[in-house]
């Protein structure tokens, strides 16, 4: 991992210093590897497992990144990019498990299925739309979002990595959790109505 | 209806405030909120706060995760490829074993992040030592790469390093076949950048294979200063500072270093310490300065190939006697030796010729003056001979000693030592003639001028004194200086410098004639001097000169026998040594 490691902690400089050429590249191959850790968690047995997205990122980025030249900045936007991949991550997945159940075999899915968990496919989506309007409301709190749910981080975490106070995110998460719930809220009733 | 920045940090406000707040005294500051817009969004922000329970509160991976990166492993299908099974981890990716069903064949299946030019970048590259890519596939679901490529049937270097030892020309002969391949690549103004012992590959032909352009340089696409892969333990100075984002700029002789490398890590396998003129060719690609270097992966792959053919020459040498050690050890005294040792054997032919025939025919004046005119003669004659010799050999001096000197004196200068080496052997006769020749006028003359009248059959009798003693002088020194000369001084004048063969053959004689002509006088020489002696002896000799005679005839004799068995081996030597220096055998007599 040596030669990626330092690679990529190169890239995430040049990203630094303004080169949007960096995040090209450095899009696949963190994509690539979250993918992997994600898959190896998988398969691992162990009956209580459960994935926390923060130790697959944190996992990834010290595969990843070579730990002795990386500056403050180039782990936040590890994290930043991590959290956003994350994310597109798990709504491809989705919007393919959708498609996958509607074009299938299966056709007969109630058609509530949105209703099974609060944490379904459908409601991902939702959830997608939602974070996406919000971004345009307010990006930084947007962030906080991202973050949290995608990259798994906490408070605290979220707050070292913004360099702001955990009381800061702390109410960003605490509103920007109340919009997204009404908003899916919202949707859901006009679709049942 | 959206609202802007400014409301949206109002309505924050608003909503935090009212979270501090409970039951009654929350819904009073709630209705005394004045803009309607605000109102009702912080309303309904509160509202959806109160019942949004766990909304959020884990993260949003645990049910969505299940089989969503299956990976690629055996089994998985791509197009017309199928994976067999894992064949290696690169520095970029996995290596599969594929199966490519539309033609039937076996490939191998690299699968990297997709990203990067390598596929086309090798596909670009047909060359018997680069890896060949057949075709590139995207994998969508993955968004991975598979680059399908010959299958190279056997295991990647550094694989090899740690099973097998390697023998020297081998590791010679892939080296220049590798130095080929980056030369190919090289004038494509594709820089590999990653060679290292990991991303070469080896049949079980011995057949190295050149891979993983991965990190590779277009020099038409890329700028040299900013190059970001490459292995730490093979990178080149210039190319570790570019690395660092040092500014400096990476070319071709980047590859040259990491190869030296390579070559250096696979000698270490070998039992045997690597020559000095292998060290002097890897030292060379090994410089710190790029400009120290080889100019291009051709001129690397000719010194390999050459130090493959000076080996090969070494192994095709006649095997080293005894003296031929010593010899190798101490070159240039042995060499010395074997031009003033034969002159020791003709005087003594000349004396005893001389206290045999001459001395007893000379009055006693005679006798006193010609000591006199002996010590006096070998006081100018042997220091002039000694000084030229000294003159000719100087060149050599230094050389032999340290054999790293040899190799860094340059083709030209080695070039001149050589025909320097090839000409001793004729310096010889000049000495020699110029040592004893003269004996056998100037004595006579001196004696009938400084001590009266001379008989003159002692006029015949010096000059056969003296040509005898020259020609046996001169037979062994020529034959002396030339098997030193070809068999232990010039084969160490090459470096690899490649196409040895060809110049050897060019510059050593053509035609044998001149050493057969000293062969066959080696055994001739001291018989004929023996009949001469026995033919002009006085019919009735003292007891004394009967002595000396019988002496004489026997060391002559002795020398006979000595010379004929010492010339047929040199002969056999000699020739062995010219077929392995010009790989082309020679009528031994034209």
């Amino acid at each position: 991992m040596e030669l990626e490691a330092s690679e990529i902690t190169q890239l995430l400089q040049s990203y630094n210093t303004g080169d949007p050429r960096a995040l090209e590249q450095l899009l696949p191959l963190i994509y690539a590897e979250l993918r992997q850790l994600a898959a190896s968690y998988m398969r691992r047995e162990n009956s209580d497992h459960t994935l926390q997205p923060t130790a697959l990122v944190h996992e990834a980025y010290f595969r990843l990144v070579d730990q002795k030249g990386v500056q403050w900045k180039n782990r936040a936007h590890f994290f930043g990019i991590a959290a956003q991949l994350m994310r597109r991550i798990l709504i491809d997945h989705a919007r393919k498990k959708i498609a996958h159940k509607r074009g299938g075999k299966d056709i007969r899915v109630p058609f509530d299925e949105a209703k099974h968990g609060s944490n379904s496919f459908s409601d991902l989506l939702a959830l997608d739309d939602a974070l996406n309007r919000f971004k345009e409301l307010e990006p930084r709190q947007a962030q906080v979002v991202e973050l949290r749910c995608f990259a798994g981080l906490s408070i605290e975490e979220t707050a070292e990595l913004l360099q702001t106070s955990p009381a800061t995110v702390k109410r960003d998460w605490t509103v920007a959790r109340a919009w997204l719930h009404s908003e899916l809220q919202d949707s859901t009733h006009e679709t049942d109505s | 209806m959206k609202l802007t920045p400014e409301q949206w940090a109002e309505v924050n406000a608003h909503f935090h405030r009212a979270l501090e707040l409970e039951g009654s005294d929350r819904a009073a500051y709630l209705a005394a909120i004045d803009t309607p817009l605000l109102k009702q969004q912080v309303d309904r922000l509160v509202r959806s706060h109160l019942s949004a329970g766990d909304f959020l509160a884990v993260p949003l991976w645990q049910e969505a995760l299940e089989g969503i990166a299956e990976p690629s492993g055996p089994g998985t299908n791509l197009g017309d490829f199928t994976l067999v099974r894992a064949i290696g981890a690169g520095g970029c990716g996995t290596v599969f074993l594929g199966k490519q069903h539309s033609l039937d064949r076996i490939v191998a299946v690299k699968i990297v992040p997709n990203l990067g030019e390598e596929a086309r970048t090798m596909a670009h590259l047909e060359h018997p030592h680069i890896v060949k890519v057949h075709t590139q596939l995207i994998d969508d679901t993955r968004q991975q790469r598979w680059i399908c490529m010959q299958y190279v049937d056997g295991a990647s270097l550094d694989r090899c390093l740690t099973q097998k030892r390697f023998a020297t020309p081998e590791i010679l002969r892939m080296g220049a076949q590798l130095a080929e391949a980056l030369e190919f690549a090289h004038r494509r103004g594709i820089f590999h950048l990653d060679v290292k012992p990991a991303n070469i590959l080896i049949d079980h032909q011995g057949t190295p294979y050149l891979s993983d352009f991965n990190v590779s340089f277009n020099t038409s696409t890329g700028d040299p200063t900013r190059v970001l892969g490459g292995t730490l333990k093979y990178m080149s100075p210039e190319h570790l500072s570019a690395f660092r984002n040092e500014g400096t700029a990476v070319d071709h002789r980047a590859d040259l270093y990491s190869l030296a490398l390579v070559i250096k890590e696979m000698l270490l396998t070998t039992a045997e310490r690597p020559s000095a003129e292998v060290k002097a060719v890897l030292d060379r690609a090994l410089a710190t300065n790029p400009e120290d270097r080889f100019e291009s992966a051709a001129q690397m792959a000719k010194a390999l190939e050459g130090l493959l053919e000076l080996l090969e020459i070494e192994s095709q040498m006649p095997p080293e006697s005894a003296a031929v050690r010593f010899a190798n050890k101490h070159a240039l005294f042995t060499l010395l030796l074997a031009a003033l040792f034969p002159q020791l054997l003709g005087s003594i032919v000349n004396i005893s010729y001389n206290s045999i025939r001459i001395v007893s025919s000379l009055t006693p004046a005679q006798q006193k003056l010609f000591e006199q005119l002996v010590l006096s003669y070998n006081v100018i004659v042997y220091p002039i001979a000694i000084a030229i010799l000294a003159v000719i050999v100087r060149p050599m001096r230094g050389i032999w000693a340290r054999p790293r000197a040899r190799v860094f004196l340059g083709a030209n200068r080695l070039a001149a030592l050589r025909a320097h080496v090839l000409q001793l052997p004729r310096w010889l006769i000049l000495i020699t003639s110029l040592g004893w020749l003269p004996g056998a006028v100037y004595f006579p003359a001196c004696l009938a001028w400084m001590a009266g009248p001379l008989p003159g059959e002692v006029f015949v009798h010096f000059a056969v004194s003296f040509v005898l003693s020259w020609l046996v002088a001169l037979t062994y020194s020529y034959l002396g200086t030339k098997f030193v000369a070809l068999r232990v001084l010039y084969p160490k004048l090459w470096t690899g410098t490649g196409r040895i063969r060809e110049t050897a053959a060019g510059e050593l004689p053509t035609h044998w004639w001149r050493a057969q002509t000293f062969f066959f006088l080696a055994g001739l020489v001291p018989l004929v001097a023996s009949a001469l002696v026995l033919l002009l002896v006085s019919s009735a000799p003292s007891p004394a000169i009967f002595q000396s005679l019988r002496h004489l005839l026997m060391f002559l004799h002795a020398l006979t026998l000595v010379g004929l068995v010492l010339s047929v081996r040199a002969t056999s030597i000699l020739a062995q040594t010219l077929y392995a220096l010009t790989g082309q055998r020679r009528a031994t007599s034209k």
